[in-house]
């Protein structure tokens, strides 16, 4: 089994929605600028367990 | 970054159902919630290292989830998405029928008005436990 999640491209419109700024989210996460551009987006477990992390501080 | 301590379960309740994932779909449209965990935990074992696990004793359901790959603990926030996730799919598939027995976290419980708020149950703290879970009626969300 692949370390990799797709990550659904709506994500980055619903924490949008919820007022989150995806540039500092990124950053913070340590992952590239245009993560969420990307046509199909794949996380490793690390980068999905990183993203999670800055969202609730 | 977020100020809601409530972040992590209003991403993982999606309230528009067009904009759910194919996976989840199939989840509502399941027979009962039983069999939507199944649907899940099977798509989860074909396209992920990510484990839903049931635990089915005799009054009780109990779902966890499991990240094969994690090499560090999981962040609170994706334990609420999760969870609320789960809860999300099963409340929307039985009309609201899904009320979890209780919420049982690794970490020590803050914030518990909101999580009794939002799971209609009351949430316990079990530091010695693997993962977090909530526990529900086994009979539950049969059709």
């Amino acid at each position: 089994m692949n370390d990799r999640f797709r990550i659904s491209s709506l994500w980055a419109q619903r924490l949008t929605e919820h007022k989150l700024a995806l540039p500092t989210l990124l950053r913070l996460a340590g992952l590239p600028a245009g993560f969420f551009e990307q046509e199909k987006i794949y996380a490793t477990t690390a980068e999905l367990f990183a993203y999670g992390v800055p969202l609730a501080r | 970054m977020s100020p809601d301590p409530g972040i992590g379960l209003k991403l993982g309740a999606e309230p528009r159902f067009e904009r759910c994932q194919p996976s989840a779909i199939a989840a509502v449209c399941s027979r009962s919630f039983r069999d939507a965990l199944q649907r899940i935990a099977r798509y989860k074992q074909l396209t992920c290292p990510e484990e839903i696990r049931v635990h089915t004793s005799r009054d009780e359901a109990s779902v966890e989830f499991f990240y094969l790959e994690a090499e560090e603990v999981q962040p609170d926030v994706l334990v609420d998405l999760g969870l609320s996730w789960i809860l999300s799919i099963g409340r929307r598939g039985t009309d609201g029928q899904i009320t979890p027995l209780r919420l049982e976290l690794t970490r020590p419980v803050q914030h518990r008005e909101l999580l009794r708020n939002h799971f209609s149950a009351e949430c316990g703290s079990k530091p010695t436990a693997t993962h977090s879970y909530f526990a529900a009626a086994a009979s539950t969300g049969h059709s």
